[in-house]
């Protein structure tokens, strides 16, 4: 059967009706559930974002998908007068990507504590961002203190982002606006449940040998004590610049969604969190794990600081992690709890006081 | 291997793919092995118990040709025709009503303080048995009528009933209406292709965009305790929605793979929700099943030939068996008594009716019309709540709810069952009013025809919900 000029144009033609009639749909659904712009170029995580000479920084009352920041740039409602505040430090696993709206461990948090103190007037204010690295945070702490007056602040920072040192340093400028197709993200989600785990571990392969490529770095199978100690210097500027804004710094230690050895069924996760990290080897990262929660507890014991253990109370395992380290709704449930346990009697003591 | 699943997208176009490749012997012979397989990939057990159906038929039917042919007395003939229908209700019976007779028998015995070791039967119930039974019953009574003759390749006869587009759900094709296309060269015609095309992307859109999303909200209606007047409403609203889309759209899914490969199967949902009445609603609702039980039953049991008590009688006792016919479960039995009510209280006020609504002005015929339909809708919805309940208590308390149907109006519950069973009622209006059930296939031009097909691949893919076995499949 030979296809004509015009039968192939026709083809095309309908290819392209297809491909743009998807795309409209993809913007309604996203203006229908969002109240997304239709024409826009783009809409991504970047409209949280605004950046000045520092870095990146949240940006007051906007929206992206069910990520809403309020007017003073954090993820939550709007503040109320007077209460105590209590900040949230961190990233992606604070600011909350899986669960509902509402659902976050900050807000979690929020509600438990005005619930078992009585006449407790808590604000927990989730300042995190998605991949915010903690010299960015440090540096931001004044504008913080300025703005809402904390009583305390959680430190929950992973050690994960000091695996390639350059991710530390901020990012100064914004990330060109380009056009998106907004079908891409439904399509790949698709492909994610379509596609056959094994595929899927081959492709996360293939990203991590070309990701070392262009590094130009050869893996390690530990991460170097130079970078622990980047990790620990950062976290002693953070405390000491919290301190200076009289804010108490409260550490918690950070809990993954492995077991302490990890069994070969862990392993596609290990290999899904090395995308992030490609310099360092699966094997590599509970070690990793392990030695960033002993700095803080070092940390904690040299400085008199509160400390939590989170990373030893909430228990592992795919119903309390959605991935490797980001939470399920039940997930920060049960670290609102931990959370909570630890800080209501210090909270109740404060407020006697 | 539902049809809305990723093993069905890869069998499909394989066994379609090979059929094209083969002339009318091989194409029986591979639709026998695929549908056989199709079977199968629910649970290889089940393929003896549709093996001893297409046995024990085939040789009946033969037989009772034979006997016709030999001018064998009438008595004979009933007899060897009892042989079909034992075997099939035997097994029907023992395989779907076993353990429901059994419990039901030891709660009476209950409710008389008798005291019996009565144990029920770990039973797995055949995948469609209900289906493929009724439609190879229809085969043998319709070789012992005389109006079919009988099949003479056992593997023809194998595919009429195991044919998988509609084995495991229907529509229930009588031996008339399928055999002779079996037995005779299909030509797969373009608008075949193109009415194919458009049944199984509605199909699948009214099942996966609809009754899946419908699905998590009717259940939890149905599992509060005290549900609210208004609950209650958006409730059987939603599984009216619900199981709508999901039997309907398994059949267009089913007629449209049909038609893929040159084969009619009957219509069996045309807009039920547009009746005017319980008699129109049964012409309209599971035509496949309601043609069979007017046909197989009713008529025998004498239809409305004898005066206004019996036709009330036979229209009851098809009813009920209608109903038991969905499930081994009273609330079933229930469901069919109601329906049979709705049909007998129909057909006695009918004369009375049809003077009410003579009007001769155009909008009071509008009118009426309407308010028909919307009286009618709601006579299925509370036929839809005992059909759904899962007890009598339950019944009792959802529908003294219906006392005070606005009680605590949740108005983002009201616009989920809008934003989903809306686009459907638009659609359908549009179908009802211009009589096209076939609105996609033929639109012009062809890229917009392309962008509708679009729009439901979108809210297919992207907006489906959790897939959700076909609700007639336990039937």
């Amino acid at each position: 059967m030979r296809l004509s000029f015009r039968g192939l144009v026709r083809i095309i033609t309908c290819l392209i009706v297809s491909v743009l009639t998807l795309e409209l749909c993809a913007r309604i659904d996203d203006w229908i559930g969002y109240g997304a712009p239709i024409f826009s170029l783009s809409y991504n995580e970047n409209r949280l974002y605004e950046y000045d000479q520092i870095g990146k920084r949240s940006r007051p009352n906007v929206r992206y998908r069910k990520w809403q920041l309020n007017s003073v740039g954090s993820r939550g409602p709007e503040l109320t007068d007077g209460g105590t505040r209590i900040l949230c430090l961190g990233a992606s696993e604070t600011f909350g990507l899986y669960e509902p709206e509402g659902q976050e461990y900050p807000r979690q948090l929020e509600r438990q504590l005005n619930a078992r103190i009585p006449g407790g007037d808590f604000q927990v204010l989730n300042f995190a961002l998605p991949g915010m690295p903690l010299p960015v945070i440090t540096t931001r702490i004044p504008a913080m203190a300025a703005a809402v007056h904390p009583r305390f602040a959680l430190i929950y920072a992973g050690v994960a982002t000091y695996i390639w040192l350059p991710d530390r340093k901020p990012l100064s400028s914004p990330p060109r606006d380009h056009f998106e197709w907004r079908l891409a993200e439904p399509v790949r989600n698709l492909a994610k449940q379509l596609i056959p785990a094994s595929l899927q571990d081959k492709f996360r392969e293939r990203s991590i040998q070309q990701s070392l490529a262009s590094l130009g770095t050869p893996a390690f199978d530990r991460l170097p004590q130079e970078n622990l100690d980047y990790y620990r210097s950062d976290l002693e500027d953070l405390i000491a610049t919290l301190r200076r804004y009289d804010i108490e710094p409260i550490l918690v230690t950070h809990a993954t969604r492995f077991p302490p050895e990890p069994t070969p069924a862990d392993r596609p996760m290990l290999l899904a969190w090395r995308r992030f990290g490609p310099l360092l080897r699966e094997d590599g990262f509970l070690p990793m794990e392990r030695s960033g929660n002993d700095i803080l507890r070092q940390l904690a014991a040299a400085d008199g600081l509160f400390l939590i253990d989170a990373a030893s109370r909430i228990p592992t395992g795919d119903r309390y992690f959605a991935d490797f380290v980001h939470f399920t709704e039940e997930g920060s449930r049960q670290m609102a709890d931990v959370l909570a346990d630890a800080l209501v009697p210090r909270l109740a003591a404060d407020q006697s006081r | 291997m539902l049809f809305n699943s990723l093993e069905f997208a890869l069998f499909f176009p394989i066994v379609t793919g090979v059929y094209y490749l083969l002339r009318q012997r091989g194409q029986n012979l591979w639709l026998l092995a695929a549908s056989l397989f199709f079977y199968a990939s629910w649970d290889w057990r089940f393929l003896p118990i549709l093996a001893t159906t297409m046995v024990v038929d085939f040789y009946v039917a033969a037989y009772l040709e034979e006997l016709a042919k030999i001018g064998a007395p009438e008595r004979k003939r009933k007899y060897v025709l009892a042989i079909s229908m034992g075997a099939n209700l035997a097994m029907l019976g023992f395989f779907k009503y076993f353990n429901f007779f059994i419990d039901s028998f030891h709660s009476s015995l209950l409710a008389l303080h008798i005291s019996a070791p009565i144990s029920t039967l770990s039973i797995l119930l055949p995948i469609g048995i209900s289906f493929y039974t009724f439609q190879s019953m229809s085969y043998t009574i319709d070789v012992y009528r005389g109006e079919l003759p009988a099949c003479r390749h056992f593997l023809d006869f194998a595919l009429f009933v195991s044919f998988y587009p509609h084995l495991v759900a229907g529509p229930i094709m009588r031996a008339v209406d399928l055999l002779p296309q079996i037995l005779s060269p299909r030509h797969t015609t373009r608008q075949q292709v193109l009415d194919g095309i458009q049944l199984m992307v509605w199909g699948l859109w009214k099942k996966m965009f609809i009754a899946d999303n419908l699905a998590p909200l009717v259940n939890r209606i149905f599992s509060e305790t005290a549900p609210t007047g208004f609950h209650t409403l958006l409730g059987v609203y939603a599984f009216a929605f619900q199981i709508y889309c999901d039997f309907s759209g398994y059949t267009d899914v089913a007629r449209g793979v049909a038609k893929l490969m040159g084969f009619e199967l009957v219509l069996n949902f045309n807009l039920p929700y547009f009746s005017t009445s319980p008699q129109e609603f049964w012409t309209r609702w599971h035509i496949s099943l309601s043609s069979w039980l007017r046909n197989y039953l009713y008529f025998p049991l004498g239809g409305s030939r004898d005066g206004a008590a019996k036709t009330y009688r036979n229209l009851m006792i098809t009813m009920l068996l209608g109903g038991l016919w969905h499930g081994a479960a009273w609330n079933f039995v229930l469901w069919g008594a109601y329906q049979g009510i709705l049909l007998v209280i129909h057909r006695a006020l009918q004369p009375m009716l049809d003077r009410i609504f003579d009007f001769r002005s155009a909008w009071a015929r509008a009118a009426s019309l309407t308010f028909r339909i919307l009286v009618m809708f709601h006579l299925t919805c509370f036929g839809w709540l005992l059909f759904r309940a899962s007890s009598f208590t339950q019944i009792v308390t959802m529908t003294a709810s219906l006392l005070h149907p606005f009680q605590q109006v949740d108005k983002d519950l009201a616009w989920q069952v809008v934003g989903y069973a809306g686009p459907l009622v638009v659609v359908q209006c549009w179908q009802y009013f211009s009589g096209k059930l076939i609105f996609l296939a033929n639109l012009r031009p062809l890229e917009l025809r392309i962008a509708a097909y679009s729009v439901l691949l979108y809210l297919m893919l992207f907006r489906a919900a959790k897939p959700q076995a076909f609700i007639y499949f336990q039937f």
